[in-house]
Parts: C-alpha cells; sequence; structure tokens
C-alpha cells in the first residue's frame, strides 16, 4: 500500500459473514473498508465516499451486481469494480466486463489474488477526460478502462473545474476548445491544483496551439499533445500502455 | 418400447379399421399377383429419393447402403402379403419407424413413402388382376387397411423416440440445471469458511473473540451447506404420508419453534385449538415451516405474518398471509415448480417439496399476490386421508 492517504474499498455482500470477511482481510493490511449488504445501501455509501475499488457480489437479493456497478458508474465511474460470483463465467458476467467490470473473482475466493488484484486497482491513476464530445469520452473511457485504469469524464469546463478542484485525479485529458469553455483554463487551474498531474492535451485544430495562450503552456514544457482525430492505437501506446485489471 | 404392449395397440387399431382374417387371406391372394412388380417397385422407390434433398441429405453410406435398404425393404413388402401379423411382424415396423427417426428423416417423408408404394403396389394389382373384376376392389381393400396399419406403426415409432429424445433433452437440461444451482449455493458457504480461514491464519493479532467469531460464521456456513444437500436428499426420497390425526394449531406452535422469526416480524395467529386434519405430521411440519420462512423472507424491513386455519369444504384450510415484498404475477404461476427461485439464496425445492406433499395427501395449494403489499398462501387438505393411490401401493407391495 502506499503512502499516508487513506484509500477506501467499499464490499458488497448480502451474506453478513461473506462480507464481514473480505472487510476484515483488506483491512488488515491497511485499507478502509466500508460493507453494504444490499445494492441500495452501496449506493448511498458511493455518493458519500469516493471508493478507490467496490467488490461487488454478483447476486444480490435487490439487484445484480453488474446493475449495481452501472448505477455506481453513473455516480462514480473512476471507481474500480470488482464482481465476486459463486457462479462461473456466465453471460450476465461478460456483460460486466464489457461494461467496465474491472475483473471477476470466483468464490470461493482466492485471497491472495484478490488482495494483489485490489492492490493493482487501487494504485492505477484515475484519468479525467475532459471533451465536450460524450461519444468520444464514452469510447475512450472504455478503451482506458480495458486497459487497466480508472476513468471518469465531464463535458463542460463548470464542471470539469469543479472536478479538478477535487484533485481526486492522477492525469488529465484535456480538449483544447469546448463548446462552452476553454481547456486552456483548466489547464492552468489544473496546475495549480495538482502540479505533479500529466496533463495531455487534445486538440481538433493545431492552429490554435500557435496562439499567444497556447504558447504559455506549452512553455510549461509539461504538457503532451495529440491531434484529432487521434490515430487511437498510436494514441493509446503512446500514453496509455495497457496495464491490465489484475497484476501479472 | 414394450413389445406386448406395442402388441395390444396394434390389436386395438386392427379392430378400429376392422381388419380380420378375411382381410388377411385376400392380402395373401394378393402376393402372386404383385410378385413380378416388386423388384422394380423397389428400384423406383430407391430412384425417386435422390429427387428430394430433405430426404435424400440422409442417406450417406452410398451404392452400398442403398442396395441394404433395398433388401429390406424387399423383405418388408414379402412380408406385408405373407405374415403373420403377429408380435414379430409389429416389432420389425415399429424398427424401421425408429430407424427413421435416428437417422433424422423428417416425419412426413416416411408418410410420403408409403403413398408411392400404395400407389405403386395399387397399379401393380389393377395391371395383372386376372380373377373377377369384382373381387379385386376388396382385395384392394385390404391391402390398403394393412398399409395404414403398417403407417401407423411407423407413426407410432415416431412418437416413442420423440418422446424418448424429448425426455432425455429435459433430463440433460434439469442437471445442468441443479449441478448450476448447487454449485451456487455450496460455493457461496465455501467461500466463507475459506476467508475464515484466511483471518485466522494470516491476520496479526487475532483475539480471543476474534477465533470465536470465525469459528461461529463456519459453524454457521457448514449449516447453510448441509441444509442445500437435506433439501435435495428430502427431495430425492420423500417418504410415503403416513396420516394421522394431527392438530394444526399444535404443528404451527412447533414450527414457530424451529424457526428463527426476526424482531421486526408480528406473528398472528387465529386456529381453533381443536382443528383437527389427517396428514402426516412431520410432513405437514415441513409444509407449513416452508410457508412460514417464506412469508418471512419476503419482509425484510419487518411486518405482519397471519397464519389462519379453518375448516372447509370437507376438509382444512391453513393460509400464511405476509405483508411483504409480494410476487410479480408472471411468477407466480412459476413458485411450486422444482429450482425455481426468486431469491438471491436458495435452490428452489421449499415449494416445490411443499406441493408434492400437498398432492401426495390430495390436498391443494394456492398462492395470492400483489407486489409491495403480500401474499397469501392457502393449503387446503381433506379431512380423510392421505393419497389412496400411495395406500394401495403400500397394500401390493
Amino acid at each position: 500500500m502506499s503512502n499516508g492517504e487513506e484509500v477506501w474499498v467499499l464490499v458488497v455482500d448480502d451474506d453478513r459473514d461473506a462480507g464481514g470477511n473480505l472487510a476484515e482481510i483488506l483491512s488488515e493490511v491497511g485499507y478502509s473498508v466500508d460493507v453494504a449488504l444490499s445494492g441500495e445501501q452501496a449506493l448511498q455509501l458511493v455518493r458519500e465516499r469516493v471508493y478507490r475499488v467496490a467488490l461487488v457480489d454478483l447476486k444480490m437479493p435487490d439487484q445484480d451486481g453488474v446493475s449495481l456497478y452501472e448505477s455506481i458508474k453513473e455516480c462514480r465511474p473512476e471507481t474500480a469494480c470488482i464482481l465476486t460470483t459463486a457462479f462461473g463465467r456466465s453471460a450476465r458476467v461478460e456483460e460486466g466486463l464489457s461494461a467496465g467490470v474491472w475483473c471477476v473473482f470466483a468464490k470461493p475466493i482466492d485471497v491472495g489474488r484478490l488482495l494483489a488484484a485490489v492492490e493493482h486497482a487501487t494504485q492505477q491513476p484515475t484519468t479525467l477526460i475532459v471533451d465536450d464530445d460524450k461519444d468520444f469520452c464514452d469510447n475512450l473511457s472504455q478503451m482506458l478502462r480495458q486497459r487497466g485504469y480508472r476513468v471518469r469524464h465531464v463535458q463542460d469546463e463548470h464542471l470539469a473545474a469543479e472536478r479538478i478542484d477535487t484533485g481526486e485525479y492522477e492525469r488529465l485529458v484535456v480538449d483544447l476548445r469546448l463548446k462552452n469553455g476553454d481547456g486552456r483554463k483548466l489547464i492552468e487551474r489544473a496546475r495549480r491544483i495538482r502540479p505533479n498531474s500529466q496533463i495531455l492535451l487534445v486538440t481538433g485544430y493545431a492552429e490554435e496551439l500557435a496562439e499567444e495562450g497556447s504558447r504559455r503552456l506549452l512553455n510549461g514544457g509539461v504538457v503532451e499533445i495529440e491531434t484529432k482525430p487521434l490515430q487511437i492505437e498510436r494514441f493509446l501506446q503512446r500514453h496509455f500502455p495497457a496495464m491490465g485489471t489484475e497484476q501479472p | 418400447m414394450d413389445p406386448s404392449e406395442l402388441m395390444a395397440s396394434f390389436r386395438d387399431l386392427q379392430s378400429y379399421v376392422g381388419w380380420n382374417a378375411e382381410d388377411a387371406d385376400r392380402v395373401a391372394g394378393l402376393r402372386e399377383v404383385v410378385a413380378p412388380d416388386l423388384g422394380s417397385l423397389v428400384d423406383e422407390f430407391y430412384d425417386e429419393i435422390p429427387r428430394h434433398p430433405q430426404a435424400h441429405r440422409v442417406m450417406t453410406g452410398g451404392a452400398e447402403q442403398v442396395r441394404r435398404l433395398k433388401l429390406s425393404l424387399r423383405s418388408w413388402l414379402d412380408e406385408l402379403f405373407s405374415g403373420p401379423y403377429d408380435e414379430q411382424y409389429v416389432r420389425r415396423r415399429w424398427l424401421v419407424g425408429s430407424r427413421h427417426v435416428e437417422i433424422g428423416l423428417d416425419p412426413s417423408y416416411p408418410n410420403a413413402a408409403f403413398s408411392l408404394l400404395r400407389a405403386g403396389l395399387t397399379a401393380s394389382v389393377r395391371r395383372r388382376w386376372l380373377g373377377e373384376s369384382s373381387g379385386m376392389w376388396p382385395a384392394l381393400q385390404s391391402l390398403h387397411k394393412l398399409l395404414d396399419l403398417d403407417s401407423m406403426l411407423v407413426q407410432r415409432a415416431y412418437g416413442d423416440q420423440y418422446a424418448r429424445q424429448m425426455q432425455r433433452q429435459e433430463r440433460l437440461a434439469a442437471i445442468g440445471q441443479i449441478s448450476g444451482s448447487i454449485a451456487h449455493e455450496l460455493r457461496n458457504p465455501l467461500n466463507v469458511i475459506k476467508t475464515s480461514i484466511y483471518c485466522l491464519t494470516h491476520g496479526k493479532s487475532i483475539t480471543e473473540e476474534k477465533r470465536s467469531e470465525h469459528l461461529q460464521r463456519m459453524d454457521r456456513q457448514v449449516d447453510v451447506a448441509n441444509g442445500v444437500i437435506s433439501a435435495l436428499s428430502d427431495f430425492a426420497r420423500l417418504p410415503t404420508p403416513s396420516p394421522d390425526s394431527v392438530a394444526v394449531d399444535q404443528v404451527v406452535t412447533e414450527v414457530l419453534e424451529t424457526l428463527t422469526i426476526p424482531a421486526g416480524v408480528v406473528v398472528v395467529r387465529d386456529i381453533a385449538r381443536d382443528l383437527v386434519v389427517a396428514a402426516d405430521r412431520q410432513q405437514l411440519a415441513i409444509v407449513l415451516s416452508n410457508l412460514v420462512r417464506n412469508g418471512v423472507e419476503a419482509m425484510p424491513h419487518g411486518g405482519k405474518l397471519a397464519i389462519s386455519g379453518r375448516a372447509d369444504a370437507g376438509g382444512v384450510s391453513v393460509s400464511v398471509i405476509d405483508t411483504g415484498v409480494g410476487i410479480k404475477p408472471d411468477r407466480l404461476g412459476r413458485l411450486t415448480e422444482p429450482l425455481y427461485t426468486t431469491k438471491a439464496r436458495g435452490i428452489g425445492l421449499g415449494l416445490a417439496i411443499t406441493r408434492v406433499i400437498v398432492e401426495r395427501h390430495r390436498g391443494t395449494i394456492r398462492f395470492s399476490s400483489e407486489v409491495d403489499v403480500g401474499t397469501e398462501a392457502t393449503v387446503w387438505m381433506p379431512s380423510g386421508a392421505a393419497d389412496a393411490q400411495d395406500e394401495n401401493q403400500r397394500r401390493t407391495e
């Protein structure tokens, strides 16, 4: 486990014993853990606190783990969700994986492997994507999740600024020109809030880079630039090498 | 297929179409008439098949297969005229039919084949008949009766084989389903036990309290796993009910004592002390405890569970009514299906076993429900003893 920061993990299982055991195992190695006994309870907790990882049981009385993941994703897309299931690899599990579930553990759980996966997941940087094209955001998010990155995206400057102020990200992907805003302002803001975050600038208008404001940004030196349309393969390889969702 | 049963149904069909010894004699008389044409009839029959891809598809053995099939059609025709129309005859016809099912021939093709043979034989009789023409029609009629009987045997074989295939598929599906749900129900407790062991062996500072908490968890989950296995074996060998005069109120008391009723659930009872039913005491307890448990589990946030009993239409009705989550209408009809469950935990045997027990007591079970209002389960059992059929069975055993 890393530095002094508290790392929160959420365990969701309707079986008190199962949830209690996982909570004990995780706390023992230093995580801060909450246990939810139902999907409803889990969503309440998720609204109140940012969890790096959620361990979600597939089968629960009030809703299934995959639909719970979908709801968690709406509220906290950057939370990595690990599914646990007493069924084998089912069609529902596959649906979960393609929706962005981090990885899946079959019960009875191999605790050693689970701890490694949780640690790996908590350490992956959170990427914040700021782009007014929602489809682009969705596509990129999905690709990044599959490569083992936790991702969140926002479309407008105002919300992005709020997000940036929370400091809950390590990487930033920003479109220079936003429909109602200016990516440059966001980058400057991000530099102030989290000077050590990695910032990646994406633009469809290469000529804008020549403008005075842009040059100032670039002269700062830490910003990397990609022009749209992205050559996605190359883009991913260069900036988001596959991390996998489990420790190798 | 039971040969004597097959023969019996063949006899029944014979009498249905009015087949008698005279018919057999007339058909035997046709043997000499058609004999010169049988060879070419068989050849033409197999020349026709390649023109029909659906029928030809199942002929995978080339010229050698055709040669064999021609021989067997020839002996089939010989036997048609010679008889005797006995058990062997019937069995062979049935086997020919079932062979066609095995190779996957659509059932309409044997019908088409019969039509073809019938036309060929009829033409042959008409061309070669030498006697009085008035004698030809009854002879042809007898032949048609026999061909109809043969065709029925083939159809019967199709029906039998089809039923067997369905049964096999259903059985396989059931095995798949049951092993899936057992796997799920056992892996959950195993998971708790495994993680508890991990806690006990990897924990840095295990207090006495922690240790005993984990041991309790493991103990509980062993009970859960055992419960799964008990439910299965109960279902597999449920004994014949041995009915007795049972006071319903007393059984309800016992059931409530064995179950843990959560604090938020209020149980209200309205059963006359002298209400008596003729039932197997243990099995009645299984029925009631399943209904009560379901009612309680439907009220995770607490509620009222009303158990009432009364004399009703020559028997006794017992209702268990909860104020729980309710059941959607499309699920209501499936509640007593084995392996059907609406719960996150459970294999779905509780109500299936309940229904089997009630039916063995010649009773009925009904459910009505409204989502978010509650569910009512009503069991009715006759005052008179358990299943008469079971009684007879026991006597003959």
